[in-house]
């Protein structure tokens, strides 16, 4: 018999779609007792505004209001997320900062929730709502079930930054050559064009003609810009 | 869940995370520790931790970590892939590969609750 836990095993292997891997947790969502589940993801470029994507199965009338209300700037289980681990059990205290969010999800179904962020070595970050419209989660529930709702958490991140970041590198076809990666290395270790030209043996013209080529490539502004983001993307790992 | 002639515990994932899985021993890699070169550098922890079920056959776990000093505090952050004598089956039977399986215990790690008790135990060992 085909468990919910084995049917995410494959979740990370390649050729998967965002939609198909995100069918799968809301189906792993609903076996562990939540009928509606959403996962935000936010990439740590650009540095000024991070990018964010969203995926949720919530009703159409509350994922309209939250886009259009600005509600993920304040959304205090999002808060949360950015600076903790630790699981957050949905409840008026922890929205009490913004109560019209709170009665508006409320009286969309979004009644009982649980979240929890995850953030990975690249700074690549993803937080997993968990929510439905009736029965407040117990303690006995929370003792049995929540390994599974964070490793839910876990492999949904996995796969998810997986799938996002392939597609940003894609976007950004940055097709470094290794002398590029070297020299945006040396550039991220604060070495100067003259200081890496005598490192690798080469005139600082050519340095500087392969940290044009690089900026190029990773459509930046600059030097500083295309070092951040091939560093973000895990270019020069 | 059982014990195969190849030292391995072959469980499914659902097997895994119904199993209770208590701390053993945590500890800091002492010799990688970096002397700074003058007052006021930043400190850099990294160690290791080893997790075990408490039945018959006894599930091990362990993996690296580093603390990660980030403007609004710490973060406990794993490092690579754990170790274990486990191996994940699907569930047609036949065993994970053993990079996909050590990615998924990794996900599993991820999930037990060791970043909130991490800091006291490494508190307590070298208190």
């Amino acid at each position: 018999m085909n468990t919910w836990q084995g049917d995410l095993l494959g979740i990370t292997d390649t050729g998967r779609t965002v939609a198909e891997v995100f069918e799968k947790i809301s189906r792993a969502s609903q076996a562990l007792g939540f009928e509606f589940c959403a996962y935000g993801l936010r990439l740590p470029t650009p540095i000024s505004n991070p990018r964010t994507m969203m995926l949720s199965n919530y009703p159409l009338a509350w994922q309209a209001r939250y886009a259009s209300q600005g509600y993920l700037a304040t959304d205090p289980t999002v808060a949360h997320g950015r600076h903790s681990q630790t699981p957050l059990v949905w409840n008026q205290h922890v929205f009490a900062p913004t109560p019209d969010l709170w009665d508006e999800s409320q009286s969309l179904g979004l009644r009982f929730g649980w979240s929890q962020s995850s953030l990975d070595a690249v700074g690549v970050g993803g937080m997993l709502s968990l929510a439905r419209s009736s029965d407040p989660l117990s303690p006995a529930e929370l003792i049995s079930q929540e390994v599974k709702m964070r490793w839910l958490v876990n492999i949904a991140h996995l796969a998810l930054s997986r799938l996002f970041v392939s597609e940003l590198v894609r976007e950004s076809q940055p097709d470094l050559t290794c002398r590029e990666v070297e020299v945006l290395k040396w550039t991220a270790d604060g070495k100067s064009s003259c200081e890496i030209a005598d490192l690798l043996s080469i005139s600082e013209n050519t340095v500087n003609f392969h940290i044009k080529n690089s900026v190029v490539k990773l459509r930046t502004a600059n030097r500083t810009a295309a070092v951040v983001r091939a560093a973000m993307l895990g270019l020069l790992n | 869940m059982h014990l195969s002639p190849d030292g391995l515990i072959r469980l499914t994932v659902d097997q895994l995370l119904s199993t209770p899985l208590e701390h053993l021993v945590s500890g800091l890699d002492l010799d990688a520790t970096v002397h700074p070169s003058a007052c006021g550098t930043q400190t850099s922890l990294c160690g290791y931790t080893e997790w075990i079920s408490t039945q018959d056959p006894t599930i091990s776990i362990g993996w690296d970590w580093y603390l990660q000093t980030m403007p609004a505090g710490v973060r406990w952050v794993r490092v690579g892939l754990p170790r274990s004598n486990l191996m994940l089956m699907q569930d047609t039977g036949s065993d994970t590969s053993w990079y996909a399986n050590l990615e998924i215990l990794g996900t599993v790690v991820d999930a037990l609750a060791w970043r909130e008790i991490l800091p006291q135990v490494v508190a307590v060992r070298y208190a």
